[in-house]
């Protein structure tokens, strides 16, 4: 397996990517310049997922030969919720018999990864995982598959948006508050070449049948440098005493959503190419980063990154 | 190239459930008649719907470890699992996986509740809306801890998922892979599809000058595939072999296909290309063939573009529906069955034979000498577009 980060492209609650630090929940996404990389008549039309997409894809350099693979956990949900409005059949009037499709066609999971392939005339091979909390894992994995058989490059993005609703139902159902006000959404974004790139990605994989602890124990800690340890489900997990490896949690510094994953990766590659720094970390000898997402405490990606 | 061997299928869909599918298919039974069940509607709609409710599935196919709660699309994908698994051996290890294909996931659930009355909301029910429960409940009720992703590209998912099992089995990664997909007749499709102006209130022509749109379907279908080292471990016996397999987007427009079908032309190109074969060697295609306008006259000039001399071909969506994203799972299997009986299935309700570009579908059932290889296609918004080539053993 040959597979290396070339470029990557972020947009979280970061204010500076280059000094990550704790924000303050609830946090509110910083988005980036949009107008510079989508023209304006087409952002207006353009949903929080599908623009962080688009200009994630286009700041990651995307060719029209790449390969697109998304992961995402929920989608457009703001086009979901707003078609589903417009169906409302309660009340005096009942159903309307005239409803825009507009929002119909941009609630599927695949309006992302469609969009980029339009607005770039790319016409390569074009999935969307959805796999709950590991959708970009099993993106990462089908672009792994790839560059494995005779694609030199590829898009892989992890994105989710986030709406009212969601901190609403966490309520409801009696999700600590706490964790409600982590709730964010954010784009992660990489291409992957095969043969060479200042980092490799080693492994990446969804582990079912293990507990954190156990997969923090079983880290060497002569291969690996530092553990980035995210969550990527809403329940509160329980911490795992720390290993002998120095772990830092990366959802502290993005917030949670389902493909906050993404975010864990690329600070990994930025620590390792030197783009990134955070207090009280030794980049010096840095070669080897590790990321683990928990979804829920059931279920554990593992992403392994090594500096060239 | 590792062989990918087809050694089982489970189905449930408007045409019956397991082997009732191929009486269906045979006496040319539609499952398609008016929607019932579905609060929310304006106007009576048509489609190939199950008639049986949640409770009634989980009854039938006692499915004790599912609550009545659970999505449609769930307790769909249960009971074509449970189909598969009465005839295929599944033991699971590290290197098998689930892959699944779907875009309605909870959706059914989440539209009772949220269009419901704010008081009597039941937030719990909203855990099932995320499309990846639905594999994530496959594998806790039959005690799989192993690897699963869900492919969401609209109509195309299942064929996408298929592909996946495809990929991941000639490299190596896995060599046992349970691939398919699932969707259920929802509110929001129902009126999604009728917004776009393509929903027929009448029974869907595919490939006919005057269809007017769809009809939607639900359904649920899933292949075993093996390489041949699990295959002697499972002692399964190969009843197909998927033989190419392709993924190209048409990069045209965000619902409608290009008019000289570029997206299709490709995915089918690139079919036969990773098959190791000629458009010669196909023998019937089982088209996408929604019945919209624009899908079948996209389709019809790219299955003319890429094949000099045209095979027999037929949508089967006139006796299911369209099932969405399970639709390239349930035409896997029409495939299977039409290379296991030699018979290429009839394309019902079919007048009048389209202006351009002039190829007519095969209109019934016709049992040929030679069956090699079927060609079947799966195209969806985002300009998705998969075919996938099932060849004899």
């Amino acid at each position: 397996m040959s597979c290396f980060i070339h470029t990557s492209a972020t947009i979280s609650v970061q204010k500076d990517l280059s000094s990550p630090s704790r924000p303050e929940f609830p946090a509110q996404l910083v988005g980036p310049d949009y107008k510079a990389l989508i023209p304006s008549n087409q952002l207006r039309r353009m949903s929080n997922s599908i623009r962080m997409g688009v200009w994630c894809a286009n700041s990651c350099g995307l060719e029209p030969t790449d390969p697109i693979i998304i992961g995402t956990g929920l989608g457009c949900l703001a086009d979901s919720e707003k078609f589903l409005n417009s169906l409302q059949y309660r009340g005096e009037d009942g159903p309307r018999s005239l409803v825009s499709p507009t929002p119909f066609i941009l609630s599927t999971h695949n309006t992302i990864g469609g969009q980029i392939a339009l607005l770039t005339e790319n016409r390569s091979y074009n999935v969307t995982h959805v796999q709950n909390g590991h959708s970009f894992e099993t993106a990462m994995i089908d672009a792994m598959l790839l560059l494995n058989e005779d694609t030199k490059s590829v898009l892989v993005g992890g994105v989710e948006e986030n709406i009212p609703l969601l901190s609403e139902i966490a309520s409801d159902i009696g999700l600590d508050p706490e964790q409600i006000d982590k709730f964010t959404e954010g784009a992660g974004f990489f291409r992957l070449k095969r043969g060479s790139g200042p980092v490799e990605i080693e492994d990446c994989s969804v582990i079912y049948n293990s507990d954190l602890g156990t997969i923090i124990a079983e880290t060497n800690p002569n291969k690996i440098d530092l553990i980035l340890l995210g969550q990527s489900g809403a329940n509160t997990i329980k911490s795992p005493n720390e290993g002998a490896v120095p772990t830092v949690s990366y959802s502290d510094l993005c917030g949670l959503h389902m493909s906050n994953v993404a975010f864990g990766m690329d600070l990994g590659f930025r620590l390792l190419i030197g783009t990134s720094k955070m207090d009280g970390i030794e980049l010096n000898n840095m070669k080897h980063i590790r990321v683990i997402n928990s979804y829920n405490d059931a279920s554990f990606g593992v992403i392994d990154l090594r500096k060239q | 190239m590792k062989p990918v061997f087809i050694t089982g299928y489970g189905i449930t869909s408007a045409i019956g459930t397991g082997t009732e599918v191929l009486m269906n298919l045979e006496q040319g039974n539609s499952g398609i008649s008016p929607i019932a069940g579905i609060n929310g509607l304006h106007k009576p709609f048509l489609g190939g719907q199950i008639k049986r409710s949640n409770q009634e599935l989980l009854e039938d196919h006692d499915l004790k470890g599912l609550s009545l709660g659970s999505s449609r699309s769930t307790i769909l994908a249960a009971v074509a699992i449970k189909d598969l698994l009465s005839r295929t051996a599944f033991t699971p290890t590290e290197r098998s996986a689930f892959l699944n294909g779907a875009s309605v996931g909870g959706m059914d659930t989440t539209e009772i509740e949220y269009l419901g009355d704010k008081e009597r909301r039941n937030a719990e029910q909203f855990l099932h809306h995320p499309i990846g429960q639905v594999a994530d409940n496959i594998c806790r009720l039959n005690n799989w801890p192993i690897y699963r992703t869900t492919i969401s590209t609209a109509c195309s998912s299942a064929a996408n998922s298929i592909m996946l099992a495809g990929r991941s089995i000639r490299s190596g990664r896995s060599d046992r892979v349970i691939a398919g997909g699932c969707d259920p007749i929802s509110l929001f499709t129902l009126r999604g599809f009728d917004s776009l102006m393509i929903y027929d209130d009448e029974l869907c022509k595919p490939f006919d000058q005057n269809r007017k749109g769809l009809n939607l379907g639900e359904a649920a279908a899933y292949l075993m595939l093996e390489s041949e080292v699990s295959i002697k471990e499972t002692g399964n016996k190969p009843i197909a072999v998927l033989a190419g397999w392709a993924n190209a987007n048409d990069a045209y427009h965000q619902t409608a296909s290009s008019p000289n079908g570029r997206g299709a032309y490709e995915s089918m190109n690139k079919a036969l290309e990773c098959a190791g074969m000629v458009p010669e060697d196909i023998d019937y295609i089982n088209a996408h063939g929604t019945a919209t306008p624009n899908n079948d006259l996209s389709e019809a000039i790219a299955i003319d573009r890429t094949f000099s001399k045209v095979p027999p071909f037929s949508s089967t969506k006139s006796l299911t529906g369209h099932t969405l994203a399970a639709a390239g799972a349930i035409e896997a299997v029409f495939s299977i069955l039409a290379l296991e009986q030699k018979t290429i299935w009839g394309n019902k309700n079919h007048d009048e034979a389209m202006e351009t570009p002039g190829i007519i579908p095969q209109l019934s059932d016709q049992k040929v000498e030679e069956m090699r290889a079927v060609l079947s296609n799966s195209f969806g918004f985002g300009g998705n577009n998969s075919s996938l080539i099932i060849s004899s053993c």
